[in-house]
């Protein structure tokens, strides 16, 4: 395996469990209740991205994963983490607002932040990861 | 970058390497050397010395201000 597969493997992974975030958060907001589905999807599919990459890392060998973790994953990486950030501070405004407002409940509000947090680093490290390619 | 000017695409290429024989000598993904190529992405003081270094060359032949 290469790096730039091995990256794209990674990318891919990332991207998944971001969009799965993201689709959480959204449907929890619309229908109004902490678990729209299992309440551990999110958090299955996250570890299961986790093992995947990590398998996927052992495979490609030291070497090749090392490549594809350098300078410019680092670079990445480290705006994608302030990207999400300030997404979070904004999404915490809002559903902190719906939950003061009576909008939704504060257990809504709670689960609707916890996977936007995870969504909103997610995917601008996919984001940011493929304008650098 | 504004005020970067780089010639690593050139050195590359005289020295008859591909970027990804040049990723794999300085130990990085193709991708880096690419961004770094199309100004895109600034090294580190340390990726720039081990470009060099693999090109046998001077940081400056690499990379000067404008």
């Amino acid at each position: 395996m290469t790096s730039d597969t091995f990256a794209t493997i990674r990318t891919s992974l990332l991207g998944l469990t971001g969009l799965a975030c993201l689709a959480y958060a959204l449907a929890a907001l619309v229908l109004g209740r902490p678990d729209p589905v299992g309440w551990y999807w999110p958090a299955s599919i996250g570890t299961a991205a986790g093992l995947l990459i990590s398998l996927a890392a052992v495979m490609a060998g030291r070497a090749r994963a090392g490549q594809a973790t350098d300078d410019l994953y680092r670079h990445v990486h480290q705006r994608a983490a302030t990207q999400g950030y300030w997404l979070s501070l904004v999404t915490l405004a809002v559903t902190g607002a719906a939950g003061a407002f009576g909008w939704i409940d504060w257990r809504t509000a709670f689960a609707a932040q916890g996977t936007l947090t995870g969504a909103g680093f997610l995917l601008s490290f996919v984001w940011l990861d493929l304008r650098h390619r | 970058m504004a005020g970067l000017v780089v010639h690593l695409e050139a050195r590359r290429r005289a020295a008859g390497l591909t970027q990804a024989d040049l990723a794999e000598a300085a130990s990085v993904s193709r991708k880096t050397i690419n961004t770094v190529e199309n100004g895109v992405f600034v090294p580190s003081t340390l990726l720039a010395l081990r470009l060099a270094q693999v090109l046998g060359c001077s940081v400056h032949d690499l990379f000067e201000l404008e």
